[in-house]
């Protein structure tokens, strides 16, 4: 008998310009409760999906019982018996529990290829009883609370007789109730001698739950710990390490410069905002961390009128902002570095010039009544802008597709220096981004505030707020709860209001729905 | 990729082409490649390459039309009764015009407001819109009492060119620089490349569809017109033959530039094709099924070519 379920021996997983996982180890015991942690992007997604086979690692070893394995693809790991549950179910919604709980499996069946309704609704019933849930199998998937997915999830992974069962944020839209019988749940098959790899960010849960805890930072496993011989705040400084060695330089000094954006008691329909106040000043920028959730891209959304608003006020240099629709966002000023470039920033299929140009088309109109651009001035705009920003282009008709990432962002800034916006509202600028085209970016933001601009920077790095903000503001559970003017703020003291007001944020949720 | 590979990539839908007027011409070389041939196809893809730029317009904005076919009916027949009313013909025109464009501008609102599917819209208002023009003619073909004015826009000849085919090349020319070189063109690019990425760089999405959607019908309700006059009659289906094939012209067409996107001389490119191949079948006397087979197959093949190596190439 095995005692290890799983080994991890210094697993690497690089992407472009990024490396996700260096030199990972890690064991899971059978029967074990293994708790992982880390801020975001600290490499827990990634590791999931290492070990669940949709991503093949590029260096390192992987024991499973004992014997070396690769896996190429989740089907493979799911033979294995490893199941991993994602925090956005696969589910089919129109699909009822029964068949759900079938799902990529064959169904038990009459005939061949006739399907045996009865044997499918006995067996579905039958693993219900055998692990006491409670969950009404006739509905379909859409009908269900996020809890009673999760608990179907669970039930395929034990009619595939998964050994390993991977839970990705399994709490995160659940009610106190449902997060107790749910553990419960868990429990109870950790005798039966399955084992857990369980991925939060609620240390509350891992303590109340796990055997041991694993943190990781930026890709790297900093420790495994027994939960029994470690503490919430101990975790927390294990999380946010020593001061991360960012050796760029501060942004430029901000001096009495006015306020150019405020923003009063803005709330969003959805809930996801709740109440945020801030002002902005000229030339500032403002870091705006928290964790996956908080409510920081709502806020960018809500401020560029792509996010329902229920209440509040946006001032733009004494003038309000409507709120109401991209358009008019962009008419005050406003400009968006959204987070997922390639959906929502830039369009692959035209050139470097048609991007850059397509705010500001009608600046190059030949004579003003009649809606034609002059190629040879609208060219000569967007070459300019590239040798200023220094994106990487074999020239101004290169396709957007064929850019790099990071010059892909840059471009993105270069449309809006170009439009000549007052208000960057930038959503983690850095993501996915190798190291020399960041501090070409970082460059780029101060470049910016040193030309007036304000900024708002939302990010995941911690170590990037940090070193590029001059203050530093935090979201919890959709509100802004507190800005740090200090630049000099630890680490440690972000990140402890981050997890600190966790429990708060869930009961507050739960008022409102 | 092999370097032969892109070449059929990017010049296949044109290397297509010179081979089949080639084959052609040496099938049959007394009848084929004459210039009296030449006008005669011009005048046959007319009508087909003037509703497929309406096509290769919403399909810019990566949206479809499925009325064009009935709107091309409807236009026909509406232009046709008012004139055998002897209602004047500028301003039967005009009004037939006016509705079509209203009715793709109603199009484009659903689809962009309620956001429907243009493929479920489109295929519901065109059935309406058939209803209606069946309505209006009861059934029947309109015919008889056409004034003779009318009849040029089908019938008539500038020196020895068709006025179908002047037609057909004023609307490519004026369209191609439409899409390439006016604001209106470039947003339209920018929509079909990525519609989210667009309306958050300042583009007034909705609006420019709707706009898309507009002219696309008031191409159709032109060519319904065109068809009328050239038949001396006006039926209330028959402008269905024209929507399948108009689709085809656009897919072709995008098979003809880097990227595939809907480009205006691609199209006229496209629906050339598909008339060289009827026209030329037709000379050797083949059967009129083995057209539609044949033009069929070398849209799938042409496809399926543009598709080779996508992602990597």
């Amino acid at each position: 008998m095995v005692d290890n379920l799983l080994e991890l021996r210094e697993i690497t997983k690089l992407f472009p310009g990024v490396i996700a996982l260096d030199k990972v180890t890690l064991t899971i015991r059978r029967g074990e409760i293994h708790a992982l942690v880390g801020e975001n992007g600290a490499g827990k997604t990634t590791l999931v999906k290492v070990i669940s086979g949709a991503y093949l690692p590029d260096r390192g070893t992987m024991l499973w019982q004992g014997k070396p394995t690769v896996i190429h693809s989740p089907i493979q790991s799911q033979a294995l018996g490893i199941f991993a549950i994602h925090q956005h179910r696969n589910l089919v919604p129109f699909f009822s529990g029964y068949e759900n709980l079938f799902l990529g499996r064959p169904y038990p069946q009459k005939v061949r290829g006739v399907l045996d309704w009865r044997k499918l609704r006995e067996k579905g019933e039958q693993a219900k009883r055998e692990l006491g849930i409670e969950v009404d199998l006739a509905l379909p998937a859409q009908e269900l609370t996020p809890a009673q997915m999760t608990l179907i999830e669970i039930m395929r992974a034990l009619l595939v007789r998964a050994q390993l069962i991977i839970l990705d944020e399994p709490t995160a839209s659940l009610s106190e109730n449902e997060v107790q019988a749910l553990f419960t749940l868990i429990r109870v098959l950790r005798e039966k001698d399955t084992s857990f790899l369980y991925v939060s960010h609620r240390l509350e849960e891992i303590f109340l739950l796990a055997d041991r805890v694993t943190v990781l930072r930026n890709g790297r496993l900093v420790e495994t710990r027994e939960t029994t011989q470690t503490s919430k705040t101990e975790l927390i400084a294990l999380m946010a390490g020593e001061k991360a060695g960012h050796d760029f330089p501060p942004p430029p000094p901000l001096g009495d410069a006015p306020v150019i954006l405020s923003v009063h008691d803005l709330a969003t329909m959805d809930g996801k905002v709740k109440g945020v106040n801030f002002d902005l000043r000229r030339g500032e920028i403002l870091g705006l961390f928290g964790l996956v959730g908080a409510g920081r891209t709502e806020l960018l959304e809500a401020l560029y009128g792509i996010r329902p608003v229920k209440k509040g006020s946006v001032i733009l240099e004494g003038k309000p902002v409507t709120l109401r629709n991209s358009l008019q966002a962009i008419e005050t000023g406003l400009a968006l570095v959204p987070e997922d470039r390639v959906r929502s920033g830039v369009i692959p299929s035209l050139s470097v010039r048609a991007n850059i140009a397509l705010p500001i088309l009608e600046r190059f109109r030949m004579v003003p009544w009649f809606p034609v651009p002059h190629r040879g001035r609208e060219k000569q705009v967007v070459w300019d802008m590239v040798g200023r920003l220094r994106i990487k282009t074999a020239g101004p008709e290169q396709r957007v597709a064929s850019l790099s990432g990071g010059n892909q962002q840059k471009l993105v800034l270069a449309k809006w220096m170009a439009r000549g916006a007052k208000v960057f509202l930038c959503d983690e600028p850095t993501h996915g981004v190798d190291v020399h085209a960041r501090r070409e970016i970082y460059e780029l933001l101060y470049q910016l505030v040193r030309q007036g601009a304000a900024m708002i920077l939302v990010s995941s790095d911690l170590s990037e707020i940090l070193t590029v903000s001059h203050r530093i503001g935090v979201m919890v559970g959709g509100r802004l709860v507190k800005i740090f003017e200090h630049r000099e703020v630890l680490a440690q003291e972000v990140l402890s209001l981050c997890y600190g007001e966790e429990s708060g944020c869930v009961a507050g949720s739960m008022e409102n729905s | 990729m092999p370097a032969q590979w892109r070449i059929l990539k990017h010049y296949g839908t044109l290397i297509a082409l010179l081979a089949i007027l080639a084959g052609f011409s040496l099938l049959s070389p007394r009848v084929f490649p004459t210039p009296a041939n030449v006008i005669n196809i011009t005048r046959q893809i007319s009508l087909l390459t003037i509703i497929a730029i309406g096509a290769t317009l919403v399909m810019t904005v990566g949206e479809f039309d499925l009325s064009i076919g009935s709107m091309a009916s409807f236009g026909g027949v509406l232009a046709t009764g008012l004139v055998v009313r002897h209602v004047p013909i500028a301003l039967s025109l005009l009004v037939s015009l006016g509705i079509a464009f209203l009715f793709g501008l109603f199009n484009g609102c659903l689809v962009t407001r309620f956001r429907i599917f243009s493929f479920i819209t489109t295929l519901s208002t065109g059935t309406i819109l058939s209803g209606f023009t069946f309505w209006y003619t009861g059934g029947a073909t309109i015919f008889g009492g056409i004034p003779d004015d009318f009849l040029w826009f089908g019938q008539g000849i500038i020196g020895s060119v068709p006025v179908p085919t002047v037609l057909m090349f004023l609307v490519v020319g004026l369209f191609w620089f439409i899409l390439t070189y006016t604001e209106f063109g470039r947003r339209l690019y920018a929509i079909g490349g990525n519609p989210l990425a667009a309306q958050l760089s300042g583009v007034n999405v909705a609006r420019d569809k709707t706009f898309a959607f507009g002219y696309t019908a008031l191409l159709a309700a032109a060519t319904g017109i065109i068809l009328a006059s050239r038949l001396g009659s006006a039926h209330p289906t028959a402008g269905g033959s024209l929507f399948l094939p108009s689709y085809a012209a656009v897919f072709l067409g995008m098979t003809t530039v880097k990227g595939g996107y809907p480009n205006a001389w691609g199209t006229f490119v496209g629906s050339l094709m598909i008339g060289v191949i009827a026209n030329g079948l037709t000379i050797l006397n083949v059967p009129f099924y083995l057209q539609d087979i044949v033009t069929g197959m070398i849209v799938v093949l042409a496809v399926i070519v543009q598709s080779l190596g996508e992602g990597r190439g």
